[in-house]
């Protein structure tokens, strides 16, 4: 070991105290220079995490314009700061503080543009911020603010971003922010003490594993695991309390109008008119968001990304409603949609009755492809913040844009909704009590329909008094007794469609269930109309979206309850068994972790995914049966499950705790690499089964029969040899066994010859045949065989 | 930063004030907190799942950054080694050796020693940073501490401290040992300051009082034993008697030798640290032993304290041992000292008291008046007032008036290190 160099006191003058006073003081405090911070490789190591946050946010933005201005900006005021950081750079600051008002000024100019999305005038506010400061960071401490905003910068990415993609930047921020910190430390644990040098022989061998490259990967290590166990642990709460409702305000001025709220999809341009059409389906937007809808029309939709939605609570997108049903089309109320307007967002749409008791839902659509202009909200719309200062609504509360939906349009839809528990529902009058529903539009029925269908209808809701159960009945026979199939086998062209569907083909997709429900329903007074919209999607857990996909375009019914209001009922079998009125859920998973396995879920397919259901069903069920013998015998739940699940985990609980204590008596103790060698050494044993040579074989076979005859009772003392024991054992049973297995015993011990494989052949054939008796055997030796040493002879027993 | 802060051990007045010092020495860690929770909270609302990640990332941070330190510093062995007895106003070395005996390298880890409250010297904490420890190894850091003020001198024990390798949550650990105390020797007076009573009026005494002028052997009497005394010498029917361990007294061999009280009458001190009298009385002593050494002359040294009067018959460094140990102030009154030393001095080696203030009488003085081996006084008054000297000089020539030599040393005196050098290194 080379001897220390003599202390001497830290380097570095500490700083001048700041002089009291008013503006004076002030000024001084001004200029006073910081304990600057010298570490090279620490400012080269903030300036590139600094940096990928800085890029993390301008890939969100999609690479503004200013984003090159700011890297080259950022990268010249980190040297700037290196080289003057021992001076007071008291104008630099002034001037600093006279550009961040600018940039204030900018962000409210921006803000102002675009209220409705404060999003990117945020994050350029940041950008410029953290450029600036970088012209200022002679100490550590700025170089922790620097890293502050760094980390506020690549959250701030996070929320912009959109995609699995975004992992990336926040992979290489955290590696560099974790190489940062460590430098940090060094920087700080220097200041005040003297450094003993590392030892050169030390220093000229590198290790990985040991050195501080290992060191700060086990750290990552134990970070990702801590982090990975926080995230389990994380609650979701769906529900978006505080309001930023982002709208793509400025799409407004670019758009071309269409008027009087026509609906145009843009997959079936020009083939809508007055009459008949005559469709070619077209993959990329359904069919069913269109003035007319042909039930016969068949194809596949693609599966393109169609929106991403964020919402408070997953429910069904409602795009149109249709009125008007001739056996086979569907078409939109004749009457002329209303126009609300509003100059600035939000457009609030009139309600006929404002229930009070009513909850908030809302969504937020980031619509990803060209859409018809139908605006997809939930049930029932009550504000909406669209890109447009009018809308156009329509008698069945359907929402049409006066443009159609273009790619990268946002737009928010606050819904109310007012979900009442089904035992309240069921009180619901009927019907029957309203006789001026029957000659609404929505409960007009053609007479195409025959009369099998009202009758089926009619049977199936006879025993219900409500309309509530009665349509809940219809979903639930539709649900349970009809296949889906998708696309579904074409239908002649003049069948009518319920009709077939229900009693010819029994197979059908969305569009003939919801076609049926309505059908059904209106054959019983109760008004129904057909609603086309969207599927809630698949939660994204890493982004916070549900996203919807063209393929998940949906046919479904909604149906007026009187006392209530109109509610959506969805009868396409979905695989869960059950409906769900309504169609708008209470937060469906608690965890984060679990809405992460749902996700991955998604990516097994359905085939395997119904089986484990299943047998996770029958295991559950078996589970429950024992807690219920247990329970029945009076012991209480709690102590049974703990009863069940710790007879198994104690042996090995309680072995592997002994053996812990005891080791740590020993004294030297590292019970995980011991326990590995214990592994390792039991594996290899497993798998190299040794083979015995043949002398070997026969001993290991007598003394499996030993075993055997212990077990039953007969033990071999000590001072006894084989033959003697297999006497006394003869003498109590004439086992013809024990001799073949006794010889073969005494040559492979005694024996000059190796056995041969007959001999080892009849010895296991013998031992067979001995363990088969045993089994069938039960009773034991009638007397102990050792005691029959000591027993007189001419005792009487 | 919050590493260099004081440590937390003193006690909040205020109940809040304790966890208001926790949580500003942890100002980094309290951000990472706040940070995370609310990144949880704009996640929860904006449901956005990278949110989530970061805010579990950054809590995971957290409980990295607290594991990592605690394994940093788990383990590790330090052994400190106190130099040799030092002298006065040396700067010494203090050893440690920091061993690793873990299987991993240990990086970053900050040593302190505090110096201790006895020892004034800034800054009042060293600290040394080891930058790399490999598994096995170990490195000696060398702590320079100024040994200012001659005593005992027990060190605080060596603190660990790490915040490896992400810089929060810093652990630290106090490595008790018993490396025993840091022994500083009185630096002696230059003798040229401090005149010994001269050859002339020692004879005179001797020759006044004493007729058994004989051989080394001669047997002067039986007295209780003193530390630092040869064993050979007990005599065990006296000692089975008394209960006490006596010894019998020879005369040495080069002359009858010389006693020295050093008075430590606590109304007597003044001055503080090594201005006070009592340490130029010290250091007087000191400078003495030292002559005894050299010229071979038996020393007996007597000082009380803790309310006890030790007596000292070691010579050369045991001797500096001695006035090493010595703590002030007394607790005796007076008399009972300058009695206990008539008693526990040899019969005939001269008596030499260092006295901090002036004798005002002499009454009840009479068995010292009257040894055989003679008596002189050296006074260190505390202050140089003019009040302090006359006083002295009062009590020089009552003292002169019989027959004791004395003299006056004054303060501002400073004694300089021993030109021969003090204790072995």
């Amino acid at each position: 070991m080379t001897p220390s160099p003599s202390w001497h006191p830290p380097s570095g003058a500490p700083p001048p105290k700041a002089p009291r006073g008013c503006l004076g003081g002030w000024f001084e405090l001004l200029k006073r220079p910081k304990q600057p911070e010298d570490s090279i490789p620490l400012r080269v190591g903030v300036g590139f995490s600094v940096g990928i946050a800085i890029l993390a946010a301008l890939h969100q933005m999609e690479w503004p314009h200013f984003g090159w201005t700011v890297l080259a900006l950022t990268l010249a005021g980190s040297s700037f700061s290196w080289y003057r950081r021992t001076h007071s750079n008291w104008l630099l600051k002034v001037l600093l503080s006279i550009l961040m008002l600018v940039v204030l000024l900018n962000f409210l100019v921006g803000l102002a543009a675009n209220p409705y999305d404060p999003r990117f005038p945020l994050a350029e506010l940041l950008l410029w911020l953290l450029t600036m400061h970088s012209f200022d960071l002679p100490a550590r401490k700025d170089l922790k603010y620097s890293m502050l905003v760094g980390i506020i910068l690549i959250s701030f990415g996070a929320v912009l971003s959109s995609g699995l993609g975004y992992g990336a930047y926040l992979a290489a921020f955290l590696a560099a922010g974790l190489v940062v910190m460590h430098l940090f430390w060094r920087s700080e644990a220097r200041e005040g003490a003297q450094t003993i040098p590392v030892p050169p022989e030390e220093a000229a061998r590198p290790r990985f594993a040991t050195g501080v490259a290992g060191m700060l990967t086990r750290t990552a290590g134990v970070m990702l695991l801590a982090g990975l166990v926080a995230f389990a642990l994380m609650p979701r709460y769906e529900s978006l309390r505080l309001r930023s409702l982002p709208v793509s305000w400025s799409m407004r001025l670019t758009l071309p109008r269409i008027a009087r709220g026509e609906i145009v999809n843009p997959s079936y341009p020009g083939q809508m008119s007055r009459g008949l059409p005559n469709l070619t389906f077209a993959p990329e937007n359904y069919a069913g968001f269109n003035p007319i809808v042909d039930l016969n029309l068949r194809g596949t939709l693609s599966d393109e990304l169609i929106m991403q939605v964020r919402t408070s609570r997953w429910s069904y997108y409602r795009g149109l409603a249709f009125l008007d049903y001739d056996g086979r089309y569907w078409s939109l109320s004749k009457e002329e949609p209303e126009k609300v307007t509003s100059r600035t967002p939000p457009i609030t749409l009139p309600l006929r009755r404002a229930d009070p008791r009513a909850e908030r839902l809302v969504q937020v659509f980031y619509v990803q492809r060209e859409l018809p202009n139908v605006i997809f909200a939930p049930f029932q719309p009550y504000q909406v913040f669209f890109p447009s200062e009018e809308l156009y609504v329509d008698q069945a509360l359907g929402l049409r844009a006066p443009f159609p939906l273009e790619e990268g349009m946002i737009y928010s839809v606050i819904g109310l909704t007012r979900p009442l528990p089904a035992e309240e529902l069921k009180k619901l009058p009927p019907i029957e009590d309203f006789p001026r529903l029957a000659r609404s539009a929505s409960t007009h029925l053609t007479e195409r329909v025959p009369q099998r269908v009202r009758d089926l209808a009619f049977r199936l809701t006879a025993p219900y008094p409500s309309p509530y159960e009665k349509a809940l009945a219809l979903t639930l026979h539709l649900q349970n007794h009809y296949a889906y199939q998708s696309p579904p086998p074409a239908y002649p062209a003049d069948a009518e469609v319920s009709d077939y569907f229900l009693f010819e083909s029994r197979t059908g997709h969305c569009e003939q269930f919801a076609t049926a429900l309505v059908v059904m329903a209106r054959s019983l007074g109760m008004p129904a109309r057909y609603v086309t919209g969207y599927l809630p999607g698949t939660f994204n857990p890493f982004t916070g979206f549900y996203e919807v996909r063209g393929s998940q375009a949906h046919a479904w019914a909604e149906i007026y309850l009187p006392g209530f209001g109109w509610m959506a009922f969805d009868p396409t079998p979905t695989g869960n068994g059950e409906p769900t009125p309504g169609l708008q859920g209470p937060p469906r998973q608690r965890w984060m972790l679990g809405a992460l396995l749902d996700y991955l879920k998604k990516l097994v397919p359905e085939a395997r995914r119904v089986a484990a259901t299943r047998a996770l069903a029958q295991a559950r069920s078996r589970w429950g049966e024992w807690i219920g013998v247990l329970k029945n015998a009076g012991i209480p739940t709690p102590a049974a499950v703990a009863f069940l699940l710790l007879i198994p985990l104690q042996i090995p609980l309680w072995a592997g705790l002994v053996s812990l204590w005891r080791a740590r008596r020993s004294g030297r103790w590292n019970p995980l690499t011991r326990s590995l060698d214990r592994a390792a050494r039991t594996l290899t044993a497993l798998l190299r089964e040794p083979a015995r040579n043949p002398r070997e074989n026969l001993q290991h076979l007598y003394h499996q029969m030993e075993r055997l005859l212990q077990r039953a009772g007969w033990e071999r003392p000590a001072q006894k040899t084989a033959r003697e024991f297999a006497a006394s054992v003869r003498e109590q049973r004439d086992w013809p066994e024990v001799e073949p297995i006794l010889e073969g015993f005494e040559k492979a011990r005694y024996g000059e010859l190796d056995p041969s494989p007959e001999d080892q052949d009849r010895v296991q054939e013998a031992l067979r045949r001995l363990r088969h008796r045993l089994r069938s055997d039960a009773s034991g030796p009638s007397r102990i065989p050792c005691a029959e040493e000591e027993a007189q002879p001419d005792d009487a027993d | 930063m919050h590493l260099l802060s004081k440590d937390l051990t003193d006690r909040g007045h205020r109940p809040g004030q304790r966890w208001f010092r926790l949580v500003g020495s942890h100002a980094e860690e309290a951000v990472f907190l706040a940070l995370a929770g609310f990144l949880f909270l704009v996640a929860t609302n904006t449901q956005t799942g990278w949110l989530y990640v970061v805010s579990a990332l950054l809590a995971g941070v957290l409980v990295a950054g607290f594991l990592g330190p605690r394994t940093t510093l788990r383990g590790l062995q330090v052994r400190r080694r106190m130099p040799a007895p030092a002298t006065q106003g040396d700067q010494v070395d203090v050893e440690m050796e920091v061993f690793n005996p873990g299987s991993s390298d240990r990086a970053l880890v900050l040593v302190e020693q505090d110096l201790p409250d006895t020892l004034p010297g800034q800054p009042r904490t060293r600290r040394f940073l080891i930058e790399h420890l490999p598994a096995g190894s170990s490195v000696r850091v060398d702590c320079p501490v100024p040994a200012s003020l001659r005593g005992y001198h027990r060190l605080p024990p060596v603190r660990l401290k790490s915040a490896t390798p992400l810089g929060l949550f810093p652990a630290q650990r106090s490595v008790p040992d018993d490396s025993g105390p840091l022994v500083v020797y009185p630096s002696p007076l230059s003798l040229a300051e401090l005149s010994a009573p001269s050859r002339t009026a020692r004879q005179a005494h001797q020759q006044r009082t004493s007729n058994r002028v004989g051989t080394s052997e001669d047997f002067l009497g039986i007295r209780p034993y003193s530390a630092g005394e040869d064993t050979r010498f007990i005599h065990w029917p006296a000692t089975a008697r008394t209960g006490q361990v006596m010894v019998r007294e020879f005369r040495g061999r080069s002359g009858p030798g010389m006693a020295v009280l050093i008075e430590t009458w606590a109304e007597a001190r003044a001055g503080s640290g090594a201005d006070s009298n009592l340490e130029s009385a010290i250091s007087a002593a000191a400078a003495l032993a030292e002559r005894a050494r050299r010229q071979g002359l038996p020393l007996t040294q007597i000082c009380e304290w803790a309310g006890q009067v030790h007596v000292s018959r070691a010579s050369g460094e045991g001797a500096l041992d001695f006035l090493a140990r010595v703590q002030a102030p007394g607790r005796l009154s007076r008399l009972e000292v300058l009695e206990a030393a008539a008693g526990r001095a040899p019969a005939d080696a001269h008596l030499l008291l260092l006295l901090l203030a002036p004798l005002q009488d002499l009454h009840g003085l009479s068995h010292l008046l009257e040894r055989r081996g003679g008596l002189s006084v050296v006074f260190f008054p505390g202050s140089g007032l003019p009040e302090d000297q006359q006083d002295c000089q009062q009590s020089v020539q009552v003292l002169a008036s019989a027959g004791v030599h004395s003299r006056i040393h004054l303060p501002g005196m400073r004694p300089t290190p021993a030109s021969s050098g003090g204790a072995s290194r």
